[in-house]
Order: C-alpha cells, then structure tokens, then sequence
C-alpha cells in the first residue's frame, strides 16, 4: 500500500540527461538531509536558549556558557541560512528544468528579493518579497491539495498554508501602511492572526492523523512526541507569563486557546514527524522545518523554510518532483 | 556521498562560519522596528492627542508580566509606540488602554499609572539582561509617572492638604525642618515637592542598582483621553552623561517598554514589561499628510490580479504537463 501511495504522490520524472543534473540532485539531497538537524539546533540554541537568557543576569560561570552555546546557536543560524537558501537555489533550477517556469519564476523572484534584502543598506524583505512568498507557497501546496490522494495529507497541507496566508495576511497589511505612510492598517489583521494560529493546531493534528492513517501508530514516535509537549506544560506551569513570550518570540504563536490543545498538539506533530522518518520520504523532515518556521513569518529565513518545507510535505509535485528516494548524499 | 555534494556541505559550513565570525546575516527581517523619521516642525510635546503624532508610523508591541523577580505582576498586554527626531531631540510616543487614569501617590493605597522606555545604556551588539541589564550592560530608563506630571502641573499633590483637603490644621511647629522631612531632604527623588519633569531619567546595571540621575534632560508628558494613556518622551540625542543612552542619525538601537497600571496596585517590580524592539533613528522627513486613508483596497486589489496572472500561467503549464 505504502509503495502504491509512493508512486501516486511522485510524479512521473523524465530521465536526468546530463550527468550534472544527477550531481545537483546528489547535492540537494545532502543538502535536504542536513537542513531539518541544523535547524532544529538553531532553533533550540539561538532562538530558545539565547532568549532565555535575555531575562537572566549573565554573570559568572553562566555568562561562559551562555556565550559558547550563543556563538554554537549562532553559527547554526548561519548555517541553516545558508543551506536553506542553498535549497531553494536547487528547487527552483528543477522547477525550470523540468518546465514548471511559473513556480521556478515566482520562487527566483523570492529567493532574489531574499538575497537582495540581505545587502547592507537594505531595510527589510519589502513588500515584494512578501507577496512573491505568499503566491509561492499557494503554488507549491496546491497541485498536492486538489491531486488524487490521502484526505488527510491534503487536509494536512492545506490547512498549513492557509495558516502561512493568514500570518502574511497581517504582513501585507503592514507592508501597505509602510508603502503609504499611513497609520490606517487593512482590518482583521489581528482576527487572521488568531485564525492562522487555530488554523496550525488543526494541521498539527491533520498531519498525526494521516500519519497514522498512512503508517499505524508507533509508540516510540508517541514516546518522543511527548518530551516537547511535556516540556511546554511543565515550564507553563512553571511560568507562564515567560513561557508565553518565548513562545511567542520563537514560534510566533500567541497562545490564545487552552495550553493544553497546544501541548496536544505539539505531541501529535512531533509524533508524526518522528513516525515518517522511516518512511523514506523527506516530509519528517518537511515537517521539522515547518515546525522551525513557525507562525511569525517574518524574515526571510524562516519564508525560506516554510516554502523548502511545502515543497517536501508534498513531494515537490509543483516543481517537477523531488524524489522520496533523493540521494541524501 | 558525492564530492560535489560534500564540496556543497563544506562551502556553506565555511559561509556560515564567515557570517558567525564577522556578525553578518544572511537572512533579513521586516520585524519589529520603530521608525524614528526626522521632522523640521515644532513638535508639541505637551499635547499628545495632537494630530501630529498621528501621523508617526506606530507599532503594536505584546507586554507580558513581570515574572522575573519579585514583587512580580503586571496586566496590561499590548502597548503601542512610535519615535520621531528632529535632528537635536528624539520623542518617543507610547499608548495603551487603561480603563481608568490613577494620578496619586499621595497615601499609602494610591498608585500611579506609569510607562517607561528602556536603552542599553551603550548601543552595543550585546543586548543587555531585559531586567535592569548585566553588570557589564547598563541601562538607561525614563520612567513618567502619571502622579509626578500631577505634581509638574499643579504642584506637589503629595501633601495632607491634597490627599484630605477639608482636613484642618493648626500649625506645624516645625515646617520644613529637616529632621521631620528626611526623604526630602536627603534627596529621596520620591520625596521631591518642586518637580522639573514628570519623568525620572535612571540608570541601571542589574536587579538592585537602580538609581535616579538627577539630570533633567528627559521630559515628557501624558494625556489619557477615552480609556488610553498616550505619553510623550523627549530627550537631546545627545547628553553626554555616564550611563545616559547616546543617539545618533542614522543609528539603530534596542529599546524596551514597560507599563504600571495603577489601580492594579502596580509599583515597582509589578509591571507589564515588552521585550527588547529596534528603534530606527534614519534621515527620512516625517510626511506632512497621513497617506490615502483606503489605500490597503488597492494594494491587496493589485496582488490578486498579480497572483491571478501567475495562478494562470501555472495552470496552463500544468494542463500542458498533463497532455
């Protein structure tokens, strides 16, 4: 059933021709397969960890340590940047060799607009940036969502990306009031926001759903799943107030609805990202990314890591396909 | 692995070491910045409903409560600020919602209302400890107080006479000896009767020295109109006093808010603090309108009829895959 479903969700490939196109799929899937371990690191030492610290005095012994795991946190950063960046470089050459100009133009447009934000003197991604974001991420999901296939895998995605066109809803409207010099912002910026976030707890759970549904449960995963939901609880518990506003820093979610749901959720995303990593595709790894990008899509790095991760979570079918048996290299 | 893919691998690891080594970024943010324009105009610095600062582009800014260290509090959860500079001074402007303005401190159960706006004490890379900083990273805070500027405006409200004013007194035998007044007259700032400024300027290496700088230069003044405060700070860029924040244009620093709800019994530790934001000092002019007031409908009208065009090559090249 599992190699059934493999073969509907991959597209059919044209045989590479050149020898280099092989070497560049060599290469993509190194870099795919590292990509999910450095996020994460960067994702536990700079956004977490650094951050922590800025509600500690830094004195002593702590100050040692938290400068080495900052400068480890910050190399990770640097790192995932630079791969993920990397990344969307090579989707978007296949997207063009494989004919899909549409999707390989939209996203060169972002990955251009990216680099030239990064420039010294740049002030910022720019509305530009946004909206080709945006349309990327409608282009990657929707082939995967309106296809033949598992409902709940499609559900999964879609819902994701309806969370990532909220979150950006209330860019866009920040970026108009720039662009006019205006204090009248477009309204419900706040209401998107707080659906966007509703909307990524339901996909936590769609994305459990179809794992199970696809794979069967597996303890171990619902094992693993629960330490960073047992986490979350504990240190609510243990304070809220800067548990909320780490989390809101790190992962852009204002918590709004019951902890609980969102510790629930957290266990069932993690479980089922946990749960794919045997499975031979590259959605485990879709989904850390994603989880690692967050809500709060506001630079071009974590833009970046929500479009690699939509192009994963489903197969890459609007790209021309990136394979479930990609070389890692 | 290939060698082209292990060369790919090595050349990003040596990348993100050069970025780590020299601070740069690759990846950029549109995140929370306050825009400090320049302005040639007179700014009215005591009229914070004026239309003027209106006009400054503002930004939501999420408050949690003080959690850190006791007294630990705070329940105001959104505050919303903005800057501008008119080349020898900057002004920050912050508002929130407060259902009721509370302006006394004049017995033991009043508490005021107050904001405050924290600046590591040098605008360094290191951002210092969000709580009154690090040893080795001071900051530097103004703090208005609702009951100070009651003081400013209308003199000491600190007195019997203004707490119980039907009260009766016959005389005081020792008016202003300083034996009865010890707060005042060993320079408490809490016990201050001739106020030049409704907004304390203090300095601050860590939990426990904080102390006032008994400079002026900081003025500032509030208004709460409708359920919200909106409180006007005004500062030379410069001061060029030991643990006094220096601004310069353009420059970028980090800056950090906090608010006291007084009829919370908030004093203190017992405040809603927000995380450090950037504040923006650049040499752009403030405009002299605000802009077209609908000009979101366009906007988002021109991004559908480009995401429109785009849905629509990407369909044909689709259906053209499929044949």
């Amino acid at each position: 059933m599992i190699v059934e479903e493999r073969a509907r969700a991959v597209p059919a490939v044209a045989p590479e021709r050149r020898s280099g196109a092989r070497a560049a799929g060599d290469s993509l899937g190194a870099v795919l397969s590292a990509l999910p371990v450095v996020a994460v690191v960067e994702l536990l030492l700079m956004r977490t960890f650094y951050r922590v610290g800025i509600f500690v005095p830094k004195d002593g012994a702590f100050r040692t340590v938290y400068s080495v795991l900052t400068v480890i946190g910050s190399f990770a950063f640097n790192l995932a940047s630079v791969l993920v960046f990397v990344a969307l470089g090579f989707l978007v050459v296949r997207a063009m060799r494989r004919g899909h100009r549409a999707v390989g133009v939209v996203l060169l447009a972002f990955w251009g607009g990216a680099m030239l934000a990064a420039l010294p003197g740049a002030e910022g991604p720019g509305p530009a940036v946004r909206v080709a974001f945006a349309t990327g991420s409608v282009l990657l999901a929707w082939p995967f969502v309106r296809r033949e296939g598992p409902i709940w895998e499609r559900l999964a995605v879609a819902a994701s990306t309806a969370a990532v066109l909220a979150s950006s809803y209330a860019g866009a409207a920040g970026d108009a009031r720039r662009l006019a010099a205006t204090s009248t912002g477009a309204p419900g910026t706040v209401g998107a926001q707080l659906l966007g976030e509703a909307v990524l707890v339901v996909a936590a759970f769609l994305f459990f759903a179809a794992w199970v549904r696809d794979r069967g449960i597996g303890p171990r995963a619902l094992a693993l799943g629960a330490f960073p939901a047992a986490v979350l609880l504990v240190a609510w518990w243990a304070n809220g107030a800067i548990t909320g506003i780490l989390v809101l820093w790190t992962a852009g979610l204002r918590l709004y609805l019951p902890v609980w749901l969102y510790a629930l959720a957290l266990w069932a995303f993690v479980a089922a990202a946990v749960g794919r990593l045997g499975d031979g595709s590259r959605r485990a790894g879709g989904m850390a990314l994603l989880l690692v990008a967050g809500f709060l899509l506001e630079s071009t790095y974590v833009q970046t890591l929500t479009l690699v991760a939509l192009a994963l979570l489903t197969n890459g079918l609007a790209l021309g396909g990136v394979r479930a048996d990609e070389p890692a290299g | 692995m290939s060698r082209r893919a292990a060369a790919v691998l090595s050349l990003a690891a040596l990348l993100a070491a050069a970025l780590t080594v020299s601070g740069a970024r690759i990846a950029a943010s549109q995140g929370t910045t306050i825009t400090a324009m320049r302005t040639s105009e007179s700014v009215p610095l005591r009229e914070p409903w004026d239309g003027f600062w209106d006009r400054l582009p503002m930004i939501d800014i999420p408050l949690s409560a003080q959690q850190v260290t006791p007294p630990m509090g705070g329940r105001r959860w959104t505050l919303t600020a903005g800057a501008v500079q008119d080349s020898n001074r900057i002004y920050v402007v912050t508002e929130w919602a407060d259902a009721s303005p509370d302006r006394s401190v004049g017995s033991s159960q009043d508490f005021t209302d107050a904001v405050a706006v924290q600046f590591p004490a040098i605008a360094a890379s290191t951002v210092p400890a969000l709580c009154m900083g690090d040893p080795t990273a001071s900051v530097n805070m103004w703090q208005w107080r609702a009951a100070w500027q009651a003081d400013v405006h209308r003199g000491f409200q600190g007195g019997v006479k203004s707490r119980y004013p039907n009260t009766a007194v016959d005389m005081y035998p020792s008016h202003d000896e300083e034996v009865f007044y010890p707060g005042r007259f060993a320079g408490n700032p809490f016990s201050e009767v001739h106020r030049a400024s409704a907004v304390d300027n203090l300095v601050a290496g860590g939990f426990g020295s904080l102390t006032a700088d008994p400079s002026s230069s900081v003025q500032g003044w509030g208004a709460w109109r409708d359920g919200t405060w909106r409180v006007v700070f005004a500062r030379p860029l410069s001061v060029g006093r030991e643990g006094n924040v220096e601004l310069h244009t353009p420059d970028i620093t980090d800056v950090a808010f906090a608010v006291w709800d007084g009829a919370a019994e908030e004093r203190n530790g017992m405040k809603s603090v927000a995380n450090f934001v950037k504040l923006n000092l650049v040499t752009s002019e403030l405009e002299e309108k605000a802009g077209w007031p609908f000009w979101p409908a366009p906007y988002f009208a021109f991004i559908a009829v480009w995401v429109g065009l785009v849905w629509m090559l990407a369909g044909r090249e689709a259906r053209r895959a499929e044949r």
